[in-house]
């Protein structure tokens, strides 16, 4: 009946109404649900997680015009991890709430093709909530992709940090837009965010904008926003030891793309992950 | 062995002239040391022989064993068997530096090398270099330390085995101990017949690996060659004396003053006015 897990799992309950499913997914110990997005049929998904084990949920496929909301009960923690490697145009929104103590951790590995819109909201509701995000996306060719992040502290001891990565080349374009909200009354909470996009070509085009809206004093909030071509330094220390121009410069943007793999633990995603990004240079 | 040849090298560093007219030969089997003051052109030399892109040859030639170097690539000089340890090397964040230098080793060959030979390689050099397996693993000099870096250059220089290795103050960072290893390493690549231009401000390391010739580079020039009695002079006495002894005075950095400062220039800059 539940196509949306890839395998029928007894720590998952469902429900179903109109266009909208909705699944608990209670555990005490650690467990690892993928979700293939090719099997949904739903416009909106949501998970309710409960429990003191961790989730590793690992998301495949291309979501399209759907939108997905994780709720962490107190004390959950989930290990969010989406792999994106196919041709398509693509418009999802997530949102991520946050209850006491709970912990969320969510990589993006975007090295699809095609238009892609991407909305990240993440609530820290309650206090001790944590969230940590990473993305890294590489755009080509006439590819389109924008990414909304943000994070909104509602309250005190809230702690979040995202890391946006992008490498743009060709005639695409990638544009990073990142918000960190921190609500008046949740003090002593903090919030980092930093972006950066390496650009190769003058006909791509690239935008990272960092927004703090701060609105108490005792707090710790940082932004950071670079987009720049690849560091000649780099490139002439490589190719000092005999690695030609070209060579030098994938070593260089894998290295850079690379990171996002050390939150797959999933070894048919890693490799299919990896072919995705020699397919793409 | 190769010998490499400069001839009236010319060099600019954004429209300055740094290079005034190099003439320098290095034969094989030679260990070169080049010495001179601070901002003289020394590392200015080695950057231009490597093909560094922000050093413009403005005239002047470099071949090796009669082939023009200043029309090779960066890449294609090092795969000709030049080498360039550097006096601050790049840290180069997600390049691991094994898969950096297997690229560099393969870069040279017509097969790749084997997984295993490359291990071994590896694990030689890093025990003759007192480097962890470990750093193999870590982004290319990211977060090592002044010694660390420079070991890593000697390491990649074991595993390159380069016909002409140029080392740019090798020995700056380096404790007591890393000096000699280092030190051993290159003395080890001498017996191959490599041969050697290096800079350092030092007597220490020159003692060890015995250069063959000593050259001096002054006001962008090599003002003098010999032997190595020239290094310990230079190391008691300074450079001085060269202005006493053969007529040679040595130009200063001029430092522009700042037109915004508040002082007597610029009350003397209105009243001029």
């Amino acid at each position: 009946m539940i196509k949306l897990f890839e395998e029928r799992v007894d720590f998952i309950e469902s429900f179903i109404n109109n266009n909208e499913i909705t699944f608990n997914v209670l555990s005490n110990k650690d467990e690892t649900i993928k979700i293939d997005w090719n099997k949904c049929s739903y416009s909106k998904v949501i998970i309710n997680f409960s429990g003191n084990g961790l989730i590793n949920l690992l998301e495949i496929g291309e979501p399209n015009k759907i939108s997905v909301v994780y709720n962490l009960n107190d004390y959950s923690r989930v290990n969010h991890s989406i792999a994106s490697f196919y041709c398509c145009e693509s418009k999802v929104d997530y949102q991520v709430n946050l209850n006491e103590g709970s912990e969320y951790r969510g990589a993006l590995a975007d090295f699809s093709y095609g238009k892609k819109e991407f909305n990240f909201v993440c609530n820290l509701n309650k206090v001790y909530a944590k969230a940590n995000w990473n993305l890294a996306s590489l755009s080509t060719e006439k590819d389109h992709k924008t990414f909304y992040v943000s994070f909104y502290h509602h309250a005190r001891h809230t702690y979040a940090k995202m890391e946006n990565y992008g490498v743009c080349e060709d005639e695409s374009s990638l544009n990073f837009f990142g918000t960190s909200s921190i609500e008046r009354g949740a003090k002593t909470s903090g919030t980092h965010q930093s972006a950066k996009i390496m650009v190769f070509d003058e006909k791509c085009k690239a935008k990272a904008s960092p927004i703090l809206c701060i609105d108490e004093n005792d707090v710790e909030a940082s932004h950071a926003a670079v987009v720049g071509q690849i560091n000649e330094d780099h490139i002439f220390y490589l190719t000092s030891r005999g690695i030609p121009e070209d060579e030098a410069k994938k070593l260089i943007t894998l290295g850079y793309l690379n990171p996002i793999l050390n939150y797959f633990d999933d070894e048919k995603t890693l490799e299919e992950i990896k072919n995705s990004i020699e397919r793409r240079f | 062995m190769k010998e490499l040849i400069i001839k009236d090298l010319h060099v600019s560093v954004e429209g300055r002239e740094i290079l005034k007219g190099v003439n320098l030969s290095i034969y094989p089997n030679e260990t070169v040391a080049l010495l001179g003051p601070n901002g003289h052109g020394k590392s200015t030399l080695l950057a231009a022989i490597m093909g560094n892109p922000k050093y413009e040859v403005t005239s002047g030639s470099i071949t090796l064993d009669g082939e023009d170097v200043l029309t090779m690539s960066v890449d294609e000089r090092a795969r000709k068997g030049i080498f360039l340890g550097m006096q601050y090397p790049s840290e180069v964040p997600g390049v691991i530096n094994a898969d950096f230098l297997k690229a560099a080793v393969n870069a040279r060959r017509e097969k790749p090398v084997k997984l295993f030979e490359f291990y071994r390689a590896i694990e030689q050099a890093s025990k003759k270099m007192h480097i962890s397996m470990d750093m193999a693993q870590r982004f290319l000099n990211e977060g090592f330390s002044g010694g660390e870096k420079k070991r890593n250059e000697i390491l990649q220089m074991l595993l390159l085995k380069p016909d002409f290795a140029m080392l740019d103050e090798i020995d700056s960072g380096l404790d007591v101990d890393a000096l000699v290893y280092v030190a051993e390493a290159i003395k080890d690549v001498q017996k191959t017949n490599t041969s050697f231009l290096v800079i350092s401000h030092y007597e220490k390391l020159y003692k060890m690996i015995n250069p063959t010739r000593v050259a001096v580079m002054i006001n962008g020039k090599i003002v003098l060659e010999g032997e190595q009695d020239i290094i310990t002079k230079i190391e008691t006495q300074g450079y001085e004396w060269m202005k006493y002894e053969l007529g040679i005075s040595i130009e200063k950095d001029q430092v522009d003053m700042n037109k915004q400062s508040i002082g007597v220039c610029v009350t003397k800059e209105v009243i001029g006015k």
